[in-house]
């Protein structure tokens, strides 16, 4: 509770937000400029979760807006890849002709995420780098190995999408795509029946190659190369520290999942 | 403080306003343009109770800035009813006696709308699966999927 002078007491959910500047770019390079001129800018773009972070006591100095950048709403087959634009709403992308043709378990998995109002306005891109562990778009895309490019006033950025939760971006750096490189024979399955407590993702090739993200609401996944030429990949338990689903218990349930999975990969 | 000349349509009617970068639509909408139709619940966009649409699309007013509606088409639960007729969809609410409070009601009809203009026959699982963007505390969604369904089926005998 917060004591406003003339309002007595209100939830600070439902106080004023504090004043900022604000750039509307529509080019990706304005867009970099603007945040490499403003040191404590945000990036706003489906906005379904940086309100929230207002609510939450966050006060940038400066916002920029970057949902008119069209060059950032774009699916395309690009170079042996599925390249996605940062700026792809969850509902626009899991129902894209492209994505449901090349990677249908994904399409599928994506289709799954937060509710339908939510996905009408959130981005894949905002779901990646909001950084926060129960938001899933970043457990499918590790799983699929896929590359996250940043624009950035020096120049390109590119990194693994597993690095997302330790890397150090340069100033002014915007994640204005994501590159899924497409193996032979590359397919993905998502296990979320037991979300909040944990969901798993399996990504493989013909070949059997791929990986396996165990992920819990409150740890950052973990990303597991597995090999399943032979049969299920081999399982290795790990200390996620999950305050709600205990290590014992959450690797038991991965191992086993990733059992189911590797089966409906087959069957697929 | 930022302020931003935006010119957007609201309920069919084009309008032009200078606001404040900060002011979200749901205290643009109830403060300044005095439409309370869309509710202030949780404001962190869990509830729905705060739902519009623009462009079509439903979206969570509390989480949207006023300045985002430069450009666009914004509808409130205040544009349904024309010439004093309800719109189908809430005289199928009324119909099924789909609110208990009421708080909800507005979004859960706009939300409904968007449905039955995105969604080509849907069913009872599409319908369920809309619903639960918002949130009824009274729990009436026995009647709210009801009072849907009523108006998919309206809406598809005027399509036919």
């Amino acid at each position: 509770m917060q004591r406003i002078e003339g309002a007595g007491l209100i939830a600070t959910s439902f106080r004023s937000l504090p004043a900022f500047g604000l750039t509307r770019a529509t080019t990706l390079a304005q867009a970099v400029e603007a945040l490499a001129r403003y040191s404590n800018a945000c990036v706003l773009n489906g906005g379904t979760d940086l309100a929230a972070k207002f609510n939450e006591g966050y006060s940038p100095a400066h916002m920029v807006c970057i949902n008119a950048i069209t060059s950032m709403k774009s699916v395309a087959l690009r170079d042996g890849a599925l390249v996605i634009g940062a700026g792809v709403t969850h509902y626009d992308g899991a129902r894209h002709d492209l994505v449901r043709s090349v990677l249908p378990g994904f399409a599928q998995a994506w289709a799954r995420l937060a509710n339908v109002r939510v996905r009408m306005s959130a981005t894949i891109g905002g779901n990646v780098t909001a950084r926060r562990t129960r938001y899933e778009a970043a457990i499918l895309l590790s799983a699929l190995g896929a590359q996250l490019q940043f624009a950035a006033p020096q120049g390109e950025v590119s990194m693994a999408c597993e690095n997302i939760w330790s890397a150090t971006l340069p100033q002014g750096a915007l994640l204005y795509e994501i590159r899924i490189p497409l193996r032979d024979g590359l397919a993905l399955d998502y296990e979320r029946s037991m979300r909040p407590v944990m969901t798993q993702a399996l990504a493989l090739d013909a070949a059997g190659q791929g990986r396996l993200v165990t992920a819990t609401e409150f740890t950052r996944p973990r990303v597991l190369d597995v090999q399943a030429a032979g049969g299920p990949p081999v399982y290795t338990p790990y200390a996620a520290g999950d305050p709600v689903a205990g290590d014992r218990y959450l690797n038991h349930v991965a191992q086993v999942f990733s059992v189911r999975q590797f089966e409906r990969l087959q069957k697929s | 403080m930022s302020s931003v000349a935006i010119t957007f349509k609201l309920n069919g009617q084009t309008c032009n306003a200078s606001v404040p970068a900060h002011i979200t639509l749901i205290d643009y909408l109830r403060d300044d343009l005095d439409l309370k139709g869309a509710r202030i619940g949780c404001s962190r966009g869990v509830c729905g109770a705060c739902t519009v649409l623009i462009d079509g699309k439903p979206v969570a007013a509390c989480l949207t800035f006023a300045f985002q509606l430069d450009g666009k088409s914004v509808e409130t639960i205040e544009g349904l009813a024309g010439n004093g007729e309800l719109d189908a969809i809430q005289q199928a609410f009324a119909s099924h006696s789909a609110f208990q409070c009421g708080y909800c009601t507005s979004g859960m009809i706009l939300l409904a709308k968007a449905m039955i203009a995105h969604e080509h026959k849907p069913d009872r699982e599409t319908i369920v699966d809309w619903i639960s963007s918002n949130i009824c505390r009274c729990a009436g969604y026995p009647q709210i999927v009801a009072a849907i369904e009523d108006a998919v089926q309206q809406a598809q005998s005027v399509k036919a």
